[in-house]
């Protein structure tokens, strides 16, 4: 009874950063969705065998490890997630935004266009910045959960923030 | 952009985007602010990443979907946990089970014993000594048609008739 209380909150807790996450790094919503079910099932089969404070760590690790299985079987993943991305702009572009006189042309790069700019680098570097700047995971934390050293954790971030700004110069150009 | 970057060297240029992105102390952001005022290729970098990370942080984390949740209730009750408890609770289960189900056994038995009244006791007895009594006359009748009929006329006579050839045969008259 417990464990299915503590369960649930997890569940609420982590839920969305699990999704988040997932999406940033298989690029579509259903492998993602099916991520994040894999993750919380695991979560569930496992209660009881972690430590409470390091729950987040093993749960982010499960779902990164997921991902990066999924990246790996399935062979039409660039194709997908162009398809993906092109489907993401539609959607999300404010086209009268982008009429208004005072919107300069950087500001004209929407949120979602950063997003989809996130998922198209390389899965090393992103897996640290969705961590850091999305998930809002420490530096101590991401080298837990990708088992990566501190310094290594730091370089990439500096790295994917410079290769984030060349991909939306783009956008803007 | 580019030649602006050119400019400058790659140790300030990470200092720049640390400083964009907040992740610098304050006394080195302040020290990125002056020379930011002093040099303009700065002050444009600075802002540009400045900018972009304003956006990044402002990226929410994406919604995990009802559906997968709902599945997930169908998912963890399929393989609830009652199902792979400790081999000692399936122990000390079954036992409970199967003594149940003796007790049960036994006490139906119980229940099923007959109980007749005194006249049908004495029906039966009755009934079994007229049976007994058929069975006895019908032995009695075959022992006297054994001995009256069988014996003296299909066994008797046969071997007395044998018995007469053999002593003809052996005295020779």
């Amino acid at each position: 009874m417990l464990e299915t209380l503590g369960y649930k909150s997890l569940v609420n807790r982590y839920k969305n950063q699990i999704f988040s996450y997932a999406l940033y790094m298989v690029k579509n919503r259903m492998d993602a969705e099916d991520v994040s079910q894999e993750v919380l099932i695991r979560l569930w089969k496992n209660m009881g065998k972690f430590k409470l404070p390091a729950v987040g760590s093993w749960i982010m690790r499960t779902t990164h490890n997921l991902c990066i299985d999924y990246l790996r079987r399935d062979q039409t993943m660039k194709q997908r997630s162009i398809f993906i991305d092109e489907d993401f702009e539609d959607r999300i572009i404010d086209g009268n935004k982008l009429n208004q006189p005072e919107v300069t042309t950087l500001q004209s790069i929407t949120i979602e266009k950063i997003k989809t700019a996130i998922q198209k680098l390389p899965e090393n570097l992103k897996s640290v910045f969705v961590l850091y700047e999305i998930e809002g995971f420490k530096y101590k934390e991401i080298s837990d959960v990708l088992d990566m050293p501190l310094n290594s954790v730091k370089v990439y971030i500096l790295r994917a923030r410079k290769k984030l700004q060349e991909e939306l110069k783009g956008y803007a150009e | 952009m580019q030649s602006n970057k050119n400019k400058i060297d790659e140790e300030t240029l990470d200092r720049i985007i640390s400083a964009a992105y907040k992740d610098a102390g304050l006394i080195e952001r302040l020290k990125i602010y002056f020379l930011a005022k002093k040099n303009a290729g700065v002050k444009s970098i600075y802002n540009e990443y400045r900018t972009n990370a304003d956006r990044v942080k402002k990226i929410p984390p994406e919604e995990c979907p009802d559906s997968v949740i709902e599945s997930l209730k169908i998912k963890t009750m399929k393989e609830n946990k009652f199902f792979i408890l400790k081999p000692a609770y399936v122990f000390i289960i079954s036992l409970i089970v199967i003594s149940t189900f003796i007790a049960v056994l036994l006490y139906q038995n119980k229940e099923k014993k007959p109980t007749y009244s005194r006249a049908e006791i004495e029906l039966a007895e009755k009934q079994v000594k007229e049976s007994l009594a058929i069975v006895n006359r019908i032995f009695k009748r075959t022992e006297s048609l054994i001995q009256e009929e069988v014996l003296p006329k299909r066994v008797g006579k046969p071997i007395h008739k044998s018995l007469s050839i053999i002593n003809e045969v052996l005295i020779g008259g």
